[in-house]
């Protein structure tokens, strides 16, 4: 795995802003698979990718029958059952 | 049978020059305040640096599920977890469910049942069974089949497997 730093965001507006401007820049969350594409140099993540863990892993319905809103760090397996509800 | 912090703190800067981060991680009960390369995956930080060598490497891609461990109870495969994302969080692994020298009903079941044959996967294969109880899929045999279709055997042992599973599932259910 090629060299990353790693840093943790508080909220998403500090997120978007530490990853603004780096486009090897990756968000580490939910159902990605970001991790053994690292491994397999498919994503190739060199220094300053920034991972963060913050509270949006929720399946959200919309009212007015809008839809939903899919966190970015819902996990597939939830998201699975979420909609087998 | 205990290890120090000081044992596992490595210096401060990776082979490559990288920033190692401060984590300290909660594992079997125990806090561990560690230093670590941020590419460090868990399973390897468990088995190089902790010495738990339960937890298995078998394809270390996620496939095979023989480096699952629980996570705030939930099953992972460690070997795609990067260790320093899991601060705050509750990790168990294999040698973390016996209670002192008395087995986890999934253990005892997996010994009473033959639920292995090489046991490179069993400890895989118990702490996703454990979780797989806990999230209420093993109904019967058909569920404990699907929810545990990422834990591979290749020895084959998948029927004592489910054996195990459906006896300690009833223990575990009357201990709840």
């Amino acid at each position: 795995v090629n060299p990353f730093s790693y840093s943790r965001a508080t909220d998403w507006q500090a997120a978007v802003h530490d990853i603004a401007g780096d486009a090897r820049a990756k968000f580490l969350g939910g159902g990605t698979n970001l991790v053994d594409l690292m491994k397999m140099g498919v994503e190739n993540t060199r220094p300053s990718d920034r991972h963060q863990r913050l509270p949006l892993a929720q399946v959200e319905e919309l009212p007015n029958d809008a839809g939903v809103r899919i966190g970015a760090l819902v996990r597939n397996s939830d998201l699975a059952r979420a909609s087998a509800r | 049978m205990s290890f120090s912090a000081a044992q596992t703190a490595p210096a401060a800067t990776a082979r490559d020059g990288i920033k190692m981060v401060d984590v300290r991680l909660k594992i079997n009960g125990r806090e561990h305040a560690l230093k670590l390369d941020p590419r460090t995956s868990l399973l390897d930080l468990l088995r190089e640096q902790l010495n738990l060598t339960g937890s298995k490497k078998g394809c270390d891609h996620g496939q095979c599920g023989a480096c699952t461990v629980l996570i705030n109870g939930r099953r992972v495969n460690s070997c795609l977890a990067l260790a320093v994302v899991h601060a705050d969080d509750e990790i168990t692994t294999i040698e973390g469910l016996a209670n002192g020298d008395q087995l986890h009903p999934m253990q005892a079941a997996f010994v009473e049942h033959d639920g292995f044959q090489c046991g490179y996967c069993t400890s895989g294969q118990i702490c996703s069974a454990v979780a797989c109880v806990h999230e209420r899929h093993a109904k019967d045999e058909a569920q404990i089949r699907e929810w545990m279709s990422g834990n591979l055997c290749r020895c084959g042992a998948y029927p004592n497997i489910v054996d195990a599973i459906k006896e300690a599932r009833a223990k575990m259910v009357g201990a709840a």
